[in-house]
């Protein structure tokens, strides 16, 4: 599939967030990334209340996820209770703050491990290319081929639920779509002549791989991870959606829309409509902040998406 | 020069969907301990535990197994269910059409919206109208479709005392609902292909849109629907095909959730069952069919983008 490459001017400021700066100048980066990109700065300070959430659940949710309140059944969201309370009396604003845990949890595991595994995979692949490449292009192929609902509930009917196996199987197809994109910047990387001087020098293939090739794919890496993490978040939801995801009582805002809570949700709609709003304003933001970064880091990226995971 | 390409490009897909079997075929193996054992405990599928082996061919060397599994999916026998003790080809031979019109539908939203959306957005670029649109876009790719589809199935009932039909209409008994009964989980499943081919819609035709041609069209006094319909859009929607091919997993992917959401008994739900039941063979049909067709799609659409564009047969 070819990209589709648009020519855009890379922003002035853009070399100087890696610099190193006193906060001062890491502050005007801030600033000035605001100014330029205010979608991708509305994005950031949501993803940033969300990880307060998930950090800070104890001193932030007013009751515990799993506290049943006497006499709090099925009330509408109001002063007691500002999203209302399900069909076990739980407060569903205390399950929502709690739920971000489970959110920041699996897809930050997720791209981490995910793109550990293609960066291994595109370095090696875009540096040593040859019939190896061609084979694990093969097998990212194969993997890409499969829609990942599909493959990833087949893996979880073989290892069973729960939020590891979750996380492992997510990060293989992470993995095999961010390798694609990490190996052909590797191909560009390969090309420079400071490859040749430290291989001259008599660097050994680990070490040109590790301090001059990762160094500079590590832009890319980070762009296709910000992209990448909204993918995961909605895939992780689906998934506890359909029941294979976090086991209850912990709550992931996926399994708050599903299980014996949907024959409730005709008398109290807010059990329906409070967990969807977290899900999509938090994958809204990680798109905002991704796209946002892309134009900025690394504008060839335009047009693609760092994970074939959406929905 | 064309088949040159058609040979090339399948001599990328064949290897690929040999390695995708293996995928397929090793999902079974992976199971943590004895899988027969897991499978004796939970569901009574087979009276003894050779039983079950020999029945799920495990009592064989493993290659033995790949090769009489895969030489038996060739002429379309892809084993019995362990739950219903049918055909699993045939199982989803009543399946799989449900799925297809479910996801025909889908697609046709997700192109009647994308295209005429991404071309507003970019022929009037940086306007009001452009934000909207792309703001629209990414809000498109960040709901998530089991959330529509819920609040599409509660929220009518609770305020119109209506809701859409969860129960199947075959095509035989009422033709018209067996169709409308489509619309619905259809259009909610085409929103997040809408926002993908609206964006690639936009940013392509901002690129033609800058062509000397298309200048010259300008000068030339054209007018601008002539300018944009007839001498851009043809060229800025060639690479738009290619989104089809990817659309088309993430459709499929779709099926699973929107299956089971609107009652519709299709490969989606049919997977969703299978896997509740431990059903592996239904669970290895099932992903041997579907990647089989992305792979055959992705090789369909390349070839047919190769011929709309005769540039990119390197």
């Amino acid at each position: 599939m070819a990209d589709h490459v648009v020519a855009s001017t890379p922003a002035s400021w853009s070399e100087a967030g890696s610099r190193p700066g006193g906060l001062r100048r890491a502050l005007t980066t801030v600033a000035r990334f605001a100014r330029q990109k205010p979608f991708g700065a509305l994005g950031a300070v949501i993803i940033l209340a969300l990880l307060v959430m998930a950090v800070f659940a104890e001193w932030i949710a007013p009751y515990s996820y799993d506290q049943q309140i006497p006499g709090a059944r099925l009330r509408p969201p109001g002063r007691d209770f500002l999203l209302g309370t399900d069909n076990v009396s739980r407060d569903i604003a205390s399950r929502i703050v709690y739920g971000a845990r489970v959110t920041v949890t699996v897809s930050f595991a997720t791209v981490f491990l995910g793109n550990v595994l293609a960066a291994a995979v595109g370095i090696t692949s875009g540096y040593f290319r040859g019939r190896y490449d061609i084979a694990v292009q093969r097998v990212v192929d194969a993997w890409q081929s499969f829609p990942y609902l599909v493959i990833i509930l087949s893996l979880l009917a073989v290892m069973g639920p729960g939020m590891l196996n979750v996380i492992l199987s997510l990060s293989i197809l992470v993995a095999a779509a961010a390798s694609r994109v990490i190996r052909s910047a590797t191909l560009g990387v390969v090309e420079n002549q400071y490859i040749e001087a430290a291989r001259a020098l008599g660097a050994g293939h680990l070490r040109i791989m590790l301090r001059h090739i990762l160094p500079n794919v590590t832009a890319t890496i980070v762009v296709i991870s910000s992209i990448g993490l909204g993918g995961i978040i909605l895939a992780e939801s689906a998934l506890s959606f359909l029941g294979y995801g976090v086991p209850p009582p912990h709550p992931s805002w996926g399994s708050m829309l599903s299980g014996s809570g949907r024959t409730y949700m005709y008398i109290a709609p807010w059990m329906a409509i409070w967990p969807g709003i977290a899900i999509s304003l938090v994958v809204f933001a990680f798109n905002m902040l991704g796209d946002a970064l892309r134009d900025v880091f690394d504008p060839r990226l335009r047009g693609t998406r760092g994970g074939s995971v959406q929905r | 020069m064309l088949r040159k390409y058609f040979f090339k490009r399948l001599f990328v897909a064949i290897p690929s969907l040999i390695i995708a079997s293996l995928i397929v075929f090793a999902l079974v193996r992976l199971v943590p301990g004895d899988v027969v054992v897991l499978m004796m405990e939970e569901n009574q599928y087979a009276d003894d535990l050779e039983a079950m082996r020999a029945k799920l061919g495990l009592d064989r060397p493993i290659y033995v197994q790949y090769f009489e599994w895969i030489g038996r999916a060739l002429i379309g026998d892809l084993g019995e269910s362990l739950y219903t003790r049918r055909p699993v080809a045939q199982e989803l031979l009543a399946r799989v059409p449900v799925s297809l019109e479910l996801g025909a539908v889908a697609i046709f939203f997700a192109i009647l919206l994308g295209v005429p959306i991404g071309i507003v957005s970019a022929i009037r670029q940086d306007t009001a109208q452009d934000y909207v649109a792309r703001g629209g876009a990414i809000l498109g790719l960040s709901v998530p479709g089991f959330w529509l589809g819920t609040l599409v199935v509660v929220l009518p009932a609770i305020y119109f005392k209506w809701s859409p039909s969860i129960q199947f209409t075959k095509l035989a008994d009422d033709p018209w609902g067996h169709v409308t009964q489509f619309i619905l989980p259809g259009l909610l499943l085409g929103i997040a292909s809408a926002a993908s081919i609206m964006r690639l819609t936009r940013t392509q035709l901002l690129e033609v849109l800058r062509q000397d041609y298309v200048r010259t069209a300008w000068s030339k006094g054209m007018s601008e629907r002539v300018v944009v319909l007839k001498h851009s859009l043809k060229n800025a929607l060639i690479p738009v095909v290619t989104v089809l091919g990817i659309q088309v997993a993430q459709v499929l992917s779709g099926t699973v959730i929107f299956e089971s959401i609107f009652g519709l008994p299709g490969m989606g739900r049919f997977l969703f069952d299978a896997i509740s039941e431990r059903d592996y063979p239904v669970i290895q049909g099932i992903n041997l069919v579907v990647v089989t067709t992305v792979v055959v799609v992705n090789l369909l659409v390349d070839v047919v983008y190769a011929y709309l564009d005769p540039r990119i047969r390197f």
